[in-house]
C-alpha cells in the first residue's frame, strides 16, 4: 500500500552517491527572532561605536556612517560565509543557511541574499518577505529564492547513549529504522509515565511475547545489547 | 481520533520546527482554513460596524479584543483536517454555535490576557476540558511548552503591526501622486473615511496573521503533546508490529494454499467440461465449487485463491482502432438538422474558408514580393567566400596585378628601393593566398611565412624565390640595407614567373 505523503516541513535531497539528506526548513517565527536578535547586537555595536567616536566630532560622524554601511549590508553575509552559515542571532535559534542542494554558502549566494533584503524589505518592514516565505514550501523569502538558498534547522549534537545498566538480550531481526525506535522508546521512558510505557510495550507483544512491565524491560535489554552492551 | 490516520508528520520537532508545521498546515488547507476564519470574522468585522457607527476607532480595539472568538473556527477546521477527516460545510455550520460559545465568558476576561492561549486553547476546545481537569491538563503540558507559545504570540503581535504598515504603504505607493496628497490628508484629519479604510487595512493584516498563529499554536500543542506521550513512537511500535504480523499469517496461508494445489490436481474433477471455457471462466468455475463444498479445507482454499495475488485474470484496458471492433453497433441516428445549428454551421465554414484564402493571399505576397530578394541574399552570403586577410592589415586580399613587378622596378629605378621590395613582397604574399591557396594569416611575421611556404609549396624554385625576396624585405625594412640592384633586377625578372600568370579569384 503507497503511503500518503505526510505534511512536513522537510525537504529531502539525494546526493549523487544515492544519500538521501533531510533538511528541516526552518520558518517565520525562528528566523523573524533570529533576525531580531541580531538586529539588537547591531544597534549596541553601533551605539557603542557612536560613543567612542563622538570624541572625533565630523570626521568621526563620517566614519561611523561609513560603518553604519557596513553593517548593515556586510554583517549577515560574513558571518554566513565565516561562521558556519549563522549570523549570531541564527546560531542562538539553531539556523544555518546552505545552499539549496545542502551544500555550505559562499560568497556569491551570501551576498545576493542579503543585497535583496532591500526587495524583501518592500513595501515597507518586511512587507513582501513574509508574504514569500508563507507562499514558499521551504520558507524562503525573496532573496533566499534569488541566491538560491535555505535557511534549516542545525542537527543538535548526536550524544552518547546514557542507558541504565542491566541486562542484555539479542533482539529478533529487525531494520535499521525498528532498532534506532527501541532505543528512541528506551531513551525517553524517563519522561512517559509507567502505565504508558507498558501501553507502549505492550503493542509489540507478538514481538517480545510479554506484557506490562515485563515487555518495558525486555526492550530495555534489547536497546542494551543495540547499544553496544553484549555481555 | 486515531494516530494512523493523521495526516501530519508526527515526529519529534523543536518548538520553532513546530511553528513552522503550523504555517505549512495553513498552507495545505488554504482553502478549508480561510472558508472557515472568514465565516466568522467578515459577518463580525460588518456587524462591529454597524453597531459602532460612528465611533469608527473603536472597531480595530473590539477586533482585536475578541480574538479569541474568532480562532475557534480555523482551530476546529484543523484539528479535524489533521486526522483525516475534514469537515463538510453542513457539519461545520451545525458545530459552530457550540463552538464559539463555550466557556465565552472566561475566554474573553480574564483568559484573554494569557500570552499563551494560542497554546492553551486546543486543550478546552478540542479536548473539552473546563475548570479543575483543564487546569491540571495545562500543568500536566508545562511550562516548555507554554515558553514558546509566548514568543510567538510576540512574533506574531509584531508581525500583524509590521504587514499593517506594509500594506497601508503598499496601497499609498500604488496610488498616483496628485491622489497621494489627498490620500494623505485623509488619515491626518482621523476623517470617517480614514478611520474607515484603517479599519480594513488592520483587518486585513489580522486575517493574515490569525489563522498562521492559531495553527502555530496547535503545532505546538500537537509536539508537545508528542513528546509527553511519544506518539511518535507509538505510530513506529504500530507499524512494527504490523511487519511482524505480516509474515506470520502469510506463512499460514501457504500452508493451506499447499493442502488445496494437491485438491486441485486431483484426478475426481474432470477438465473436459472446461476445456472450451476461457482460463477465467474455468477459474470461476472451480472456485465456485470450491466454495460450495462442505469441508471447511476447501472453503479456506477458495478463500486463498480469491487473493490478488494468486488470480489468474486480471482487467486491463487500452486503445485500440475502432476497425479493431465488430461492427455490430447501428449507425449513429442522423443528426436532427436545425435551422439555427445550420446557419451557424455555415457561417462557421464561411469564416474558415474566408481564413484559408487569407493564409494563401499572404503566403502568395510573401512569395512574389519578399522571395526573390530573400532567395538573392541567401546565395548572395553561400557564394562570397569569406574574405582572406592581407598581412597585418584587415582588407581583403585581390589578385596582384600582373605588372606589378614592372611597376615595382619603376620605383627602384626612381630611387624608393623599399618601396619596390614591399610592393614585390605584398605582392608576393596576395599570390600566395591566390595562386597557390596559401593565405598567409594576419598575424604572421615573415618567419612564420617562409615556415608555412616550406611547408606547403611544392616547387622548390618557388620556395627558393619567396626565401631570397623574404631575407631581402626584411634587410631593407628592418636594417634600412636595399640589395644590389643585380639582385633587385633578378627578383623583378623572376616575380612574373611565380605570381603573374593569370590569376583566377579562387572560387
Amino acid at each position: 500500500m503507497p503511503e500518503p505523503a505526510l505534511l512536513d516541513t522537510v525537504r529531502q535531497i539525494e546526493t549523487p552517491e544515492g544519500i538521501t539528506l533531510s533538511l528541516r526548513a526552518a520558518g517565520p517565527v525562528a528566523r523573524a527572532l533570529a533576525w531580531s536578535i541580531d538586529l539588537l547586537i547591531q544597534c549596541m555595536a553601533l551605539l557603542a561605536l557612536l560613543i567612542a567616536l563622538a570624541t572625533l566630532s565630523q570626521g568621526g560622524f563620517g566614519v561611523w556612517l561609513i560603518a553604519l554601511f557596513l553593517t548593515e549590508w556586510l554583517y549577515p553575509a560574513l558571518f554566513e560565509v565565516y561562521a558556519g552559515g549563522a549570523t549570531p542571532g541564527k546560531k542562538a535559534l539553531g539556523l544555518m543557511v546552505v545552499h539549496a542542494n545542502g551544500t555550505p554558502v559562499g560568497w556569491s549566494a551570501a551576498l545576493i541574499r542579503n543585497l535583496l533584503r532591500a526587495a524583501d524589505f518592500l513595501p515597507v518592514l518586511y512587507g513582501f518577505g513574509m508574504v514569500a516565505m508563507f507562499s514558499n514550501r521551504d520558507f524562503q523569502r525573496l532573496g533566499d529564492l534569488a541566491a538560491g538558498t535555505l535557511v534549516i534547522y542545525r542537527d543538535p549534537p548526536i550524544l552518547a547513549l546514557t542507558l541504565l545498566p542491566g541486562p542484555a538480550l539479542p533482539p529478533p531481526s529487525l531494520s535499521l529504522a525498528e532498532q534506532q525506535l527501541i532505543i528512541d522508546f528506551v531513551e525517553r521512558s524517563t519522561i512517559l509515565n509507567p502505565a504508558r510505557q507498558a501501553e507502549l510495550a505492550e503493542l509489540l507483544t507478538g514481538f517480545t511475547r510479554l506484557t506490562g512491565m515485563a515487555g518495558v524491560e525486555r526492550l530495555q535489554a534489547y536497546a542494551r545489547w543495540l547499544a553496544g552492551d553484549h555481555s | 481520533m486515531s494516530l494512523e490516520s493523521a495526516t501530519v508528520a508526527l515526529r519529534l520537532r523543536n518548538p520553532w520546527e513546530a511553528t513552522d508545521l503550523g504555517v505549512a498546515m495553513v498552507r495545505h488547507w488554504i482553502g478549508p482554513v480561510y472558508g472557515a476564519w472568514f465565516t466568522v470574522a467578515l459577518p463580525l468585522f460588518l456587524l462591529l460596524h454597524l453597531l459602532c457607527w460612528g465611533n469608527w476607532w473603536l472597531i480595530p480595539w473590539l477586533l482585536w479584543w475578541l480574538k479569541p472568538w474568532l480562532d475557534r473556527a480555523p482551530l476546529y477546521l484543523l484539528g479535524h483536517a489533521l486526522f483525516g477527516d475534514p469537515p463538510s460545510r453542513r457539519q461545520f455550520r451545525r458545530e459552530l454555535p457550540r463552538l464559539l460559545f463555550r466557556q465565552l465568558i472566561a475566554a474573553l476576561t480574564w483568559r484573554r490576557f494569557d500570552l499563551a492561549r494560542s497554546f492553551v486553547l486546543p486543550v478546552s476546545q478540542l479536548e473539552g476540558l473546563s475548570g479543575k481537569a483543564r487546569r491540571q491538563r495545562l500543568r500536566d503540558l508545562g511550562q516548555p511548552g507554554r515558553g514558546p507559545a509566548v514568543w510567538l504570540t510576540l512574533v506574531c503581535a509584531n508581525v500583524e503591526a509590521a504587514l499593517d504598515f506594509a500594506l497601508l504603504m503598499l496601497v499609498w505607493l500604488l496610488i498616483p501622486d496628485v491622489v497621494a496628497l489627498e490620500f494623505g490628508d485623509l488619515l491626518d484629519d482621523g476623517s470617517a473615511w480614514g478611520q474607515l479604510w484603517l479599519n480594513i487595512i488592520g483587518f486585513c493584516g489580522m486575517s493574515l496573521v490569525e489563522p498562521c498563529y492559531v495553527a502555530a499554536g496547535f503545532a505546538l500543542y500537537l509536539n508537545r503533546r508528542t513528546r509527553l506521550e511519544a506518539w511518535d513512537l507509538e505510530l513506529g511500535f504500530r507499524r512494527m508490529a504490523a511487519r511482524w504480523a505480516g509474515p506470520g499469517r502469510t506463512v499460514a496461508r501457504l500452508a493451506v494454499l499447499v493442502v488445496g494445489l494437491s485438491l486441485l490436481t486431483a484426478p475426481g474433477m474432470s477438465r473436459a467440461d472446461h476445456d472450451e471455457l476461457s482460463l477465467c471462466e474455468q477459474r470461476r468455475v472451480r472456485e465456485a465449487e470450491l466454495a460450495q463444498s462442505p469441508s471447511p479445507v476447501k472453503q479456506a482454499l477458495e478463500e486463498v485463491l480469491r487473493e490478488p495475488p494468486l488470480q489468474p485474470c486480471e482487467w486491463r484496458q487500452r486503445w485500440r482502432f475502432r476497425e479493431d471492433e465488430p461492427s455490430g453497433a447501428a449507425p449513429e441516428p442522423p443528426f436532427r438538422h436545425d435551422l439555427l445549428a445550420q446557419w451557424f454551421a455555415g457561417a462557421v465554414e464561411m469564416l474558415l474558408w474566408f481564413a484559408f484564402g487569407l493564409f494563401l493571399a499572404v503566403v502568395g505576397w510573401w512569395a512574389l514580393r519578399k522571395a526573390p530578394r530573400a532567395l538573392a541574399r541567401i546565395r548572395r552570403r553561400s557564394i562570397q567566400p569569406s574574405p582572406l586577410l592581407a598581412q597585418g592589415r584587415y582588407e581583403a586580399i585581390s589578385p596582384p596585378s600582373a605588372d606589378l613587378a614592372d611597376e615595382a622596378w619603376r620605383l627602384w629605378i626612381a630611387g624608393q628601393s623599399r618601396e619596390a621590395v614591399r610592393m614585390l613582397y605584398q605582392g608576393s604574399l596576395a599570390g600566395l593566398a591566390t595562386h597557390y591557396r596559401l593565405p598567409t594569416p594576419a598575424s604572421a611575421t615573415e618567419e612564420d611565412c617562409l615556415r608555412l611556404a616550406a611547408r606547403h609549396l611544392a616547387d622548390p624554385e618557388l620556395r627558393d624565390f619567396f626565401h631570397r625576396l623574404t631575407r631581402s624585405w626584411q634587410a631593407v625594412a628592418y636594417a634600412h640595407r636595399p640589395p644590389d640592384a643585380a639582385v633587385a633586377q633578378t627578383l623583378c625578372q623572376q616575380w612574373p614567373r611565380y605570381f603573374a600568370v593569370g590569376g583566377e579569384w579562387p572560387a
